[in-house]
């Protein structure tokens, strides 16, 4: 299962994160400076799977964005990739062409988007168009919420 | 109203952060300050947006644990907007060590029941997240119901929430699981694939429990068209295969044409896995699944070159002929720039080397190290040694050619691999005769270099290198070629830079190689089989020539020896100080020398043999060896131990030490006889000896003995009457003698021959405390309750007096062979005399707890006598200076 998901950038800065284990503030905030200051530093053309501990830290890099999954050790690290990427996908149709400044400030949405891709560290949902669908209506409600929000 | 105007809301929170960027940390104080105040706020959405701003800072690292009371009222609006920021801040800062959890439970429930599919969502998201053993135990029954719902975006997820449920209370698992089982069978198809994937999570945990449910599996696996569900499907027959070969059969069919049809490598790699992890034994699907590999391993990708390899490591683990194929391939990568990719490939070229072709492999390996950095050249180091080393050199044929690898290694800059490369090189040469040679040979290239030294001396592990090269170059002086080159690289100044350890072996390498040069050169006349090499430069030579030599080398050594002294080790200093002073035993005259030398070499020519750490247990354990007893017992056991007490008694009477242990054996013997067999005849036989001895005694230590003790000591010995008062040591051994007889007198006979044999050596042994006994007692420095004293007087019978036919001796032991676990672990000397004597007899013949008593009574009526005998013994010294 997936245990954890962190979205970096180059910087280092956290954007995103989401532990799908126990853990303490504090053991969180460890486990990311050791993965971020590796994952940082290796170069484009290597290999994006780190053996970790008893994890395997799955990394893709998309702008100016790490996006990091840690996972058990007999996951498959395609599917993985391929989950990622799914997620990216996601995220770039509720935010349309997303980039690093709308995650920043909408962070609450992305969580949105994140909770409708994985669940409990497994995949939730595999289609992209029920994605695109199921957050579309998302939107569509939050924002009579927030409109019925400011009427009262 | 007043704090809502002016709120920063996220979006300005998080701008000021960054336009604060060089006092962030003084600008997220200042945030949290007004954050701690707006959360006290009544207004809702305040308060909202505090808790908003809140879990931003709290995703980059900062503590929101005091807020959870907070969070829960944020989360109990009504309003969705404000309770999903709850619900998000819960999900991202709630623990098991969170105290408002309790307060949760209802708010999730009421979620979970509700008609609103958002509030449904959220609840279940909110779960999978803060789930600890209470929630689960109390909404488990909840969140199962949602699994029959009407909507298939509930089921599903319920599915997966109910997965993070098992985790924390894995007793839900078994009454959950027939509903979920059943909704494989759903319409919907991404509610069989999250049930799949719960159940894949669930078998690889505990693939046993899932074996009956494979043929359920495998028709999902014929009519998935989903491939995230198929990887998922694979995964769970991944598990399974290795738990039932059958499996393998059934499965390789759809498993080719999956991997002929699929386009997706993912579900290609699945398939890989699935076949290395258990069905390995299937040659076609094998070839099949090596075919794909190889297409990832040649793949530019580096994910999939990895991948790759990782494959392939498990194959070499299963079927290394298999993947000999891949040899090149895995060599060839060893130049990536992918440190990764580079471990795996070593992994598994380690795994593929064979004795044919590991020169070849090391070579190429080796030749990466120049162009490699520190960690790489360390790695490639460790999978050199380790290949080589592996199964006691199995793989090396040409060691000799190993043993320049090694020194090779060993000057690998920033190495830190010195000790096990000395470790091999010693290894070798101790063990392989034939290459000690080669070795010195080898290790003379190190020895001889400066650049070598130096590079030691600024730290680094090739010091450890140096020490094992100068101890071999020591130990096998005899195949040093060039003495006094060896000598002088032995001097070199850079040595006082290595560590103390390496520099003591250096000066111990120049004595043993200065002593055996000489002795060749010397003693040439006498002993002809010398090994040669050493005297190579004099040895046609005339004999002053020889001398001079030597002479030679005794000056260079001696001239600059002198840098150790001032070495902070003493080790080295003391060594120096040995090397110093064999030097100066040379006359220059050969004639005196020689046998010097000889004699000398003689002492370090001794070959030290390499050691199992496991060779004691080899050694097979003697019969008589009892391990359990203890060991004091022991200490009477031996037939010499007159030697032994003496030792153990330790106060300086050494002299009559071999006489009294003669004494001792002779009279023991028979004594023994006498007691077992006890014919008239060899009665007066033991009493004649004892009397001798006791005369024989009385004469050496006649100090010792009061005056008139002497005839009515022999009485009591012969008689065994221990109505002899003011006799304090014989009157002692006489009045045990008669109670253990009387003791012995009780028991009944029918003893079988092991018995006597016993009791034989019983008997033994009390019969020489008691010589030991006479002396013992005026040992003072030892306490009387110690244990020794105690042992010794539990044993000090009078073995000089006869018995009674077919009366036996009783059973004494020195110590109870084990402390019983009733007794407390040690023997206590206290219980009652009464109660010992009466169990005696019947003591002895079950052999249990019960002697052990019968002994602690004796023991403490011994206690009281030896006090008693003490004062006696005062007494009379006084009335003798008296007198």
């Amino acid at each position: 299962m997936i245990e954890f998901i962190l979205l970096v950038n180059r910087q280092g800065k956290v954007r995103l994160t989401r532990w799908y284990t126990t853990t303490s503030q504090k053991e969180r905030a460890k486990i990311t400076r050791q993965i971020v200051s590796q994952i940082t530093h290796r170069g484009s053309k290597l290999c994006n799977v780190l053996e970790w501990q008893d994890k395997k830290i799955i990394y893709r890099k998309y702008a100016s964005l790490y996006f990091i999954a840690g996972v058990s050790g007999y996951e498959n690290e395609l599917s993985i990739l391929e989950a990622l990427h799914h997620f990216v996908e996601s995220l770039d149709k509720y935010f349309g062409n997303v980039c690093e400044l709308d995650l920043i400030y909408n962070f609450h949405k992305a969580y949105f988007v994140l909770d409708e891709v994985f669940l409990g560290g497994v995949l939730l949902e595999t289609s992209a168009n029920v994605m695109e669908k199921k957050l579309e209506a998302q939107e569509r409600m939050m924002d009579a919420a927030k409109a019925g929000l400011i009427d009262s | 109203m007043g704090i809502s105007l002016f709120q920063k809301s996220l979006r300005d929170m998080i701008s000021g952060m960054r336009s604060n960027r060089n006092n962030e940390e003084k600008y997220i104080q200042k945030t949290m300050e007004d954050i701690k105040k707006e959360l006290k706020s009544t207004d809702m959405k305040v308060k909202t947006v505090a808790l908003q701003k809140l879990t931003y800072l709290n995703m980059l690292g900062f503590d929101m644990s005091w807020a959870a009371f907070h969070v829960v009222e944020v989360m109990s609006t009504p309003k969705l907007l404000h309770k999903v920021v709850g619900y998000q801040a819960a999900a991202q800062s709630f623990n098991e060590s969170t105290d408002v959890m309790l307060l949760v439970t209802n708010l999730i429930k009421k979620d979970l029941i509700s008609t609103n599919p958002t509030e449904r969502s959220i609840g279940l998201d909110c779960l999978s997240n803060i789930v600890t053993l209470d929630l689960a135990r109390d909404l488990i029954a909840d969140v199962y119901g949602l699994l029959s719902s009407s909507s298939a975006p509930c089921r599903k997820r319920s599915a997966l929430v109910l997965y993070c449920c098992f985790l924390k209370y894995p007793d839900a698992l078994r009454p959950c699981f027939k509903g979920l089982v059943e909704h494989l069978e759903d319409n919907e198809q991404s509610v069989v694939c999250s049930v799949v994937s719960v159940l894949c999570e669930l078998v690889i945990r505990h693939p046993h429990n899932y074996l009956e449910m494979a043929p359920l599996f495998y028709r999902l696996l014929l009519s998935s068209t989903n491939n995230w569900m198929t990887m998922k499907l694979l995964k769970i027959f991944g598990a399974l295969t290795p738990l039932e070969p059958r499996l393998t059969k059934k499965i390789a069919e759809p498993l080719k044409g999956i991997m002929q049809q699929t386009m997706a490598k993912s579900l290609l790699f699945e398939c890989i896995t699935t076949v290395c992890s258990g069905m390995t034994a299937n040659e076609d699907i094998v070839e099949m699944a090596l075919g794909h590999l190889k297409d990832f391993v040649l793949d530019s990708d580096p994910n999939l070159k990895y991948l790759g390899f990782k494959a392939l490591e498990q194959f070499v683990r299963h079927i290394p002929q298999s993947v000999l194929r891949f040899g090149n391939a895995a060599l060839m990568c060893l130049s990536t720039a992918d440190p990764t990719i580079r471990s795996s490939a070593l992994r598994v070229i380690s795994g593929l080397v064979s004795k044919k072709d590991l020169k070849e492999v090391v070579v190429r390996i080796l030749d990466h190290v120049p162009a490699a950095d520190t960690a790489y050249r360390n790695e490639l180091s460790d999978v050199v040694l380790k290949i080589c080393r592996r199964e006691k050199y199995a793989l090396v044929s040409d060691f000799s050619w190993y043993l320049n690898v090694l020194v090779e290694l060993a000057r690998v800059p920033g190495s830190t691999h010195g000790k096990e490369i000395a470790f091999q090189i010693t290894d070798i040469a101790c063990r392989v005769e034939a290459m000690r040679e080669d070795a010195v040979q080898a290790v003379r290239t190190l020895l001889i270099d400066p650049s070598v030294v130096e590079m030691a001396g600024e730290g680094g592990s090739i010091a450890e290198v140096l020490e094992a090269t100068a101890w071999i170059t020591g130990e096998y002086a005899s195949c040093v070629e060039h003495p006094k080159e060896t000598i002088e690289s032995l001097l070199q100044p850079g040595i006082l830079k290595l560590p103390c350890r390496v520099q003591a072996m250096y000066v111990q390498a120049i004595l043993k190689v200065f002593v055996h040069v000489s002795n060749d050169l010397l003693c040439e006349d006498d002993d002809d089989n010398n090994d040669g090499g050493g005297g190579e430069e004099g040895e046609e030579d005339v004999e002053i020539d020889k001398n001079a030599v030597v002479g030679e080398l005794s000056d260079l050594i001696t001239a600059h020896v002198g840098q150790y002294a001032c070495s902070p080790d003493p080790e080295v200093v003391e060594r120096m100080s040995q090397l110093k002073a064999v030097l100066s035993l040379r006359t220059g005259d050969q004639a005196s020398d020689g046998p010097t030398y000889r004699r000398l070499h003689s002492i370090i020519s001794q070959e030290l043999l390499p050691m199992s750490g496991k060779a004691q247990r080899k050694v097979p354990r003697p019969e008589d060896l009892e391990v359990v007893t203890p060991i004091m017992e022991e200490f009477y056991d031996e037939d010499v131990d007159g030697t032994a007490a003496e030792h153990e008694v330790g106060d300086g009477e050494a002299a009559d030490g071999p006489e009294a242990e003669r004494a001792a054996q002779f009279r023991s013997a028979d004594a023994a006889q006498a007691l077992t067999e006890a014919t008239d005849e060899q009665r007066r036989h033991a009493q004649e000896h004892a009397k001798n001895q006791l005369k024989e005694h009385r004469q050496r230590h006649g100090i010792f003995y009061l005056a008139g003790e002497d005839k009515e000591a022999e009485g009591g010995a012969v008689d065994g009457d221990d109505g002899s008062a003011g006799l304090p040591e014989q009157s002692a051994n006489s009045e045990t003698g008669s109670a253990d007889g009387a003791l012995a007198g009780q028991q009944g006979g029918g003893m079988d021959s092991a018995y006597s044999k016993m009791r034989k050596k019983k008997s033994r042994h009390r019969k020489k405390s008691a010589v030991v006994e006479v002396r013992r007692d005026e040992d003072d420095g030892m306490a009387a309750d110690s244990p020794v004293k105690q042992a010794r007087n539990a044993l000090d019978v009078n073995p000089l007096a006869p018995l009674e036919s077919g009366e036996g001796l009783p059973e004494v032991e020195a110590y109870p062979t084990h402390y019983g676990a009733g007794e407390g672990g040690i023997p206590t000397y206290d219980a009652a005399p009464t109660t010992a004597m009466a169990a005696g007899p019947e003591a002895d013949l079950i052999g249990d707890a019960a002697p052990r008593e019968a002994k602690r009574g004796k023991e403490k009526r011994r206690r009281r006598k030896h006090k008693s005998r003490k004062h006696q013994q005062e007494d009379a010294g006084a009335e003798a200076a008296a007198e």
